[in-house]
C-alpha cells in the first residue's frame, strides 16, 4: 500500500494543477458572473459551473502524459499507478463536491450574492437532497475525469493514430445510431426518455459509464511501455 | 583524473607496480601501514575489486601482509626482494632487447660495454 | 556469488527490426558493470525490459531471481536512471528528491543533499528548465542517494563538464566502497569509466559480442602493423577486430594474449607490436568494416 500512498503524494505534489488551478478556472467564471450580475437587474443562471467540471478532464487526459513515465521509471507498478491516481481524483472530487455544497449553501444564504445569480445552485442538479448533491458532483467529476484518463490511455498504448482510430470509430457507432433512431422513427421516445431521467438515475448511469472507462484505461495502462 | 592508468595493461598490475615504486622510493617505509582498497580505489579512481587484486599480488609475493582489523603492512627486507625483482626485470625488458638489436648492427659485445661505459659518464 | 542479473535468449523484435537479439548474460551482486556500445546498439532497450519498462518478445528474465514486471519487490530494489527520464511540467528539482524516498526505501536524503551541493544544482529551479548537464546530475543525485541493491545509469554524464564527470566517479566509487551495490554503467564513451568498471558487456547490433571481465581484457588486444601480407600471415587463426590497410602496409588489431614465442616470430618478421587500449578495443569490435571476422585459416 506505501507505494499507492507515494503515487497520490507524487500527484498532490502538483498542487496547481490538482487543488488550485480548478478553483482559478471557477472562481474567474463566477467574477465574470457577479460582474455581468450586478450590471443587469434580472435572475441570472449560469452554466459557468461547467468548467470545474470539464478541467477534471483535462487533467485526466494530461496526467496520464505527465506522470505515467515518470513514475513506472521511478519503479512503481502499474497497479500502483492505478490505484493510486484513482485515490488521488477520488480525494479531490470529495473534497471539490463539498466544497462545492458549501458555496451552494452560502449562495442560498445570501440570497444569491444579492444580485440574483445562480451560480452554483444549477436547476435540476441541485434540486435533491444534499447526500443526492454530493453523489451527482462526485460523480460527475469522476466521469470526466476517467473519460480523460482513457483517452490519455489509449494514447500511451497506442499512439497518437491509435487515438484517431477510437475517436473514428466512436463517431462511426454514434452515427450509426443517429441514423437508426431516424430511420425507425424514435426521436420522439428518446426525448421522452432524456427527459424523463432523475438526478439519481442520472448519475448511476455515470458511474456505470465510469467503471467502463476505469477498465478500458487499466487495460491499457497495464500494457503500456514508459 | 590525478594518475590516469594505461587501459591497455591490466590495472592491478600497475597498482602492484606503483606500491612498489612507493617502498623503493621510501615513500613506504618497511613496518608502514599501507592505504586501504577503498583509499586506493578513490584516489586512483578505479574498482576497488580491481586495487584489492593489486594488493593481492603483492600479499602473494610476501612484499604486504595483513594485519586483521588493522590493514596491510609493508614486510620488513623486502626493498631488496623488490630490486632483485626489478633488476630481473631490466635483464628481461632492456638488456636482452638491447643485445639482440646490437647483434643485428654487428656491435660486438665489448663494443657495447664501451658504450655504456660512455653513456653512464655522460648521464 | 548471488545472481542479481539472469537472462537468457532475451530478444526484442520490432516488426523486422531487431534491437535485442538473444542475448544471454548474468550480473553478479556487487559488482560495477560497463555495458558498452555504439549508440542504438539495443543497451538501453535491454535496460528498459530489465526493469519490465517495455515488454520482451522472447527469452528469459530473471531479476532478483523473479519476472520483473508488476513486481514490487523487485521493482522496489531497482533505480534506473534513464537518459531520457521524463519528469512532471510542474515539477522542480526538490519535488524530484522529495517523491524520490516514497519510491526508494534505501533513500539516503542527507547523501542527496550533500550531492547537490556538489553538483551545484537549483533546488527551486523548475525540472524543465534544467540544462542537459543539470538534468543528468539530477540523476545522478537520485541514483546515487536511491542506494537500490541494483542501479543502472544509462549515459549517465550527458552534457557533464569534466569537473562534474570527475565529481560523479568520486562520489560513485566512495558510496560503493561504503554501500556495496550492483552497479551498471551504461555508455558510449569508454575512455572515461574503464576504469570504474569490473565486468564489462559490449553489445552491438542487439547482439552480445563481448562478456568479460575488464581486467582480463586489459592487455588482451594487440596491435600488428608491418608489410600486409606478413601481418595477415602472422595472423593466420586469430581474431581479428580491425584492419587497416596503408599502402603495402597493414595495422590490424588482435584479440588473444601473444606468447613469448609469437612475439618474437613477430620481430623476426619485422612486425611491430603496440598495446590497445580497452575504449580502441571497443571502438574496434563495433567499428563497422571488416569488424570481428576470423582470419583466413
Amino acid at each position: 500500500m506505501s507505494r499507492v500512498t507515494g503515487i497520490v503524494k507524487t500527484h498532490l505534489t502538483d498542487r496547481l494543477s490538482w487543488l488550485m488551478l480548478p478553483w482559478i478556472i471557477l472562481g474567474s467564471s463566477f467574477a465574470v458572473n457577479v460582474i455581468i450580475g450586478s450590471l443587469i437587474d434580472e435572475e441570472i443562471k449560469t452554466g459557468g459551473l461547467a468548467s470545474i467540471f470539464i478541467y477534471m478532464m483535462v487533467i485526466g487526459i494530461v496526467s496520464v502524459g505527465q506522470t505515467y513515465p515518470f513514475l513506472i521509471s521511478f519503479g512503481a507498478r502499474r497497479k500502483d499507478y492505478f490505484l493510486g491516481t484513482s485515490a488521488t481524483i477520488a480525494l479531490v472530487s470529495v473534497g471539490t463536491a463539498i466544497a462545492l455544497l458549501l458555496v451552494g449553501y452560502v449562495e442560498r444564504a445570501t440570497d444569491y450574492w444579492g444580485i440574483g445569480l445562480h451560480f452554483f445552485n444549477v436547476p435540476y442538479l441541485t434540486d435533491g437532497s444534499l447526500l443526492s448533491q454530493f453523489w451527482i458532483f462526485f460523480i460527475i467529476m469522476m466521469n470526466l475525469f476517467f473519460c480523460g484518463f482513457a483517452i490519455g490511455a489509449v494514447y500511451r498504448k497506442v499512439g497518437r493514430n491509435g487515438l484517431f482510430g477510437v475517436f473514428i470509430v466512436l463517431g462511426l457507432a454514434l452515427t450509426v445510431a443517429f441514423y437508426l433512431t431516424t430511420y425507425f422513427d424514435k426521436w420522439g421516445q428518446v426525448l421522452d426518455w432524456v427527459v424523463g431521467i432523475s438526478v439519481l438515475e442520472l448519475a448511476n448511469g455515470l458511474l456505470v459509464l465510469t467503471l467502463v472507462y476505469v477498465a478500458a484505461s487499466y487495460g491499457l495502462l497495464r500494457k503500456a511501455t514508459a | 583524473m590525478s594518475f590516469p592508468m594505461d587501459d591497455s595493461r591490466p590495472i592491478f598490475v600497475q597498482i602492484a607496480e606503483r606500491i612498489e615504486n612507493d617502498i623503493l622510493e621510501g615513500n613506504l617505509p618497511e613496518e608502514s601501514q599501507v592505504p586501504s582498497i577503498n583509499q586506493f580505489a578513490a584516489f586512483y579512481q578505479i574498482n576497488p575489486a580491481t586495487a584489492l587484486k593489486g594488493i593481492n599480488l603483492l600479499v602473494d609475493q610476501g612484499i604486504l601482509y595483513k594485519k586483521r582489523g588493522i590493514g596491510m603492512f609493508v614486510a620488513t627486507g623486502v626493498r631488496d626482494i623488490i630490486v632483485g625483482k626489478r633488476k630481473e626485470q631490466f635483464y628481461e625488458q632492456y638488456v636482452v632487447s638491447m643485445v639482440k638489436e646490437a647483434e643485428k648492427l654487428g656491435i660486438t659485445a665489448d663494443q657495447l660495454t664501451d658504450m655504456i661505459k660512455r653513456g653512464a659518464k655522460e648521464q | 556469488m548471488t545472481k542479481i542479473v539472469e537472462v537468457s535468449g532475451l530478444s526484442k523484435h520490432y516488426g523486422k527490426v531487431k534491437a535485442v537479439d538473444n542475448v544471454s548474460f548474468t550480473l553478479e551482486e556487487g559488482k560495477i558493470y560497463g555495458l558498452l556500445g555504439r549508440n542504438g546498439a539495443g543497451k538501453t532497450t535491454i535496460m528498459h525490459m530489465l526493469t519490465a519498462q517495455i515488454f520482451k518478445t522472447s527469452g528469459e528474465l530473471k531479476v532478483f531471481g523473479e519476472e520483473p514486471y508488476e513486481n514490487e519487490k523487485v521493482l522496489n530494489r531497482i533505480c534506473f536512471i534513464k537518459e531520457s527520464q521524463k519528469y512532471p511540467e510542474t515539477f522542480r528539482v526538490k519535488d524530484v528528491l522529495n517523491v524520490s524516498p516514497l519510491f526508494f526505501p534505501n533513500w539516503d536524503k542527507e547523501l542527496a543533499m550533500a550531492l547537490v551541493e556538489d553538483f551545484r544544482l537549483p533546488l527551486k529551479r523548475r525540472m524543465k528548465k534544467l540544462s542537459r548537464g543539470m538534468l543528468s546530475a539530477v540523476g545522478i543525485v537520485v541514483g546515487l542517494a536511491s542506494r537500490a541493491p541494483l542501479t543502472i545509469f544509462d549515459e549517465p554524464y550527458l552534457g557533464l563538464d569534466a569537473v562534474a564527470r570527475n565529481l560523479f566517479y568520486d562520489r560513485l566509487l566512495q558510496d560503493y566502497a561504503e554501500y556495496p551495490r550492483t552497479i551498471v554503467l551504461s555508455t558510449h564513451l569508454i575512455d572515461e569509466v574503464s576504469q570504474l568498471l569490473e565486468h564489462v558487456l559490449v553489445i552491438d547490433g542487439g547482439k552480445l559480442l563481448l562478456d568479460e571481465e575488464a581486467e582480463t581484457l586489459r592487455g588482451n588486444a594487440s596491435n600488428v602493423v608491418g608489410a600486409a601480407s606478413k601481418v595477415e600471415d602472422f595472423l593466420a587463426g586469430k581474431r581479428i577486430i580491425h584492419r587497416a590497410p596503408f599502402g603495402g602496409l597493414m595495422s590490424a588489431t588482435v584479440l588473444g594474449q601473444l606468447s613469448a614465442q609469437e612475439r618474437m616470430r613477430a620481430t623476426e618478421l619485422g612486425l611491430e607490436i603496440g598495446p590497445v587500449s580497452l575504449q580502441q578495443m571497443v571502438v574496434h569490435m563495433t567499428g563497422g568494416n571488416g569488424n570481428s571476422e576470423e582470419a583466413a585459416q
